[in-house]
């Protein structure tokens, strides 16, 4: 194999890059518009046209931020709401995705079929017997090459059955998707009810008495 | 702070509670140790409602980016931050400066 100049390489890495981040802008613009499809397939296409690589921050070692700017996490959570709600509709579409040659996509089927499991009924997704999410994920996992994948769907056999407690998959299809990416400096904070880990139920709007809320969403890294 | 500020805090955490257990034991804490709620967001929809959802890769997870907002008496949100990267948080200082503000 002939060895390219290393310095050309960068240049044409830094043309690349910069058309990546032309490009996620543009996707931007248009996303906020577009209607999620009714077809889990058209679904997953329309997740798959925005959830890019080119959407993570490539200056970043890792590449583990989103971009601020791309908007591809709104197809993401609108789509997998959506493909939740197709119910059985969606479960072969998504075992097929199961088998994509991008890992971010592969992830995107184990995580959905994860909240999605726990709602269908058991011989919808159990190939011979009900075995459930388990007939369908079991066999996925050992030919899966890609660690992050593999610990999806770990998560997604976790999810189904008795390891839940919250009821995740009703709350995703009872939350009303037009609040996505609402909250805006001066504007009202979006009010929210959450359980906390100790069993209490908050709401926001339960702190008004308080001369201020500080609100910090952290990652939990487990 | 607290309580002397008459503020209050709130985590969300967007995990399901055996993982935010898991969490808080493995940096040697109990649920008790806490003295703000720590809410748990694992269908990630407030998460989403407030910009920060599905947006950074964490070893094997796909996970919330930090944020910090500070909403007043009237529930306006006077302060945002959206991390950039995972260790870009305001400071203590910074947010008691912005709490400052509120008067």
């Amino acid at each position: 194999m002939a060895k390219h100049r290393p310095e050309k390489w960068d240049s044409v890495k830094a043309i690349l890059k910069s058309m990546c981040v032309l490009t996620i802008a543009t996707c931007a613009v248009t996303e906020l518009s577009a209607e999620v499809p009714a077809e889990p397939t058209a679904v997953i296409a329309w997740v798959g046209e925005a959830w890019t690589e080119a959407g993570w921050d490539q200056t970043l070692k890792r590449k583990y931020m989103r971009l601020p700017e791309d908007k591809g996490w709104h197809r993401r959570m609108l789509g997998m709401q959506a493909l939740v709600r197709s119910g059985e509709a969606a479960v072969g579409p998504l075992a097929e995705l199961l088998e994509n040659a991008n890992p971010n996509m592969r992830i995107f089927a184990a995580q959905t079929l994860g909240y999605l499991g726990p709602l269908v009924p058991r011989d919808t997704l159990g190939m011979s017997g009900a075995t459930g999410l388990k007939a369908l994920l079991g066999p996925m996992k050992t030919p899966e090459e890609n660690r992050d994948v593999k610990k999806h769907i770990d998560y997604a056999l976790l999810r189904d059955g008795v390891a839940v407690k919250e009821a995740v998959g009703e709350t995703l299809l009872s939350w009303d998707s037009k609040t996505i990416d609402s909250a805006i400096v001066g504007e009202m904070a979006p009010d929210f009810q959450l359980t906390a880990l100790t069993g209490e139920t908050y709401k926001l709007s339960d702190f008004r008495d308080k001369k201020a809320v500080v609100l910090v969403f952290i990652y939990g890294d487990t | 702070m607290q309580d002397e500020m008459d503020v209050q805090l709130l985590a969300v955490d967007p995990h399901e509670s055996w993982a935010a257990k898991a969490l808080l034991k493995d940096v040697g804490l109990t649920t008790d140790d806490v003295s703000f709620p720590l809410l748990l967001d694992p269908s990630l929809t407030v998460s989403a409602t407030y910009g920060v959802e599905n947006q950074m890769r964490i070893h094997i997870e796909i996970s919330n980016r930090p944020a910090t907002f500070i909403i007043d008496k009237e529930g306006v949100i006077r302060f945002e931050q959206k991390g950039k990267t995972f260790g870009d948080r305001p400071g203590v200082s910074d947010i008691l400066e912005e709490l400052k503000k509120l008067n």
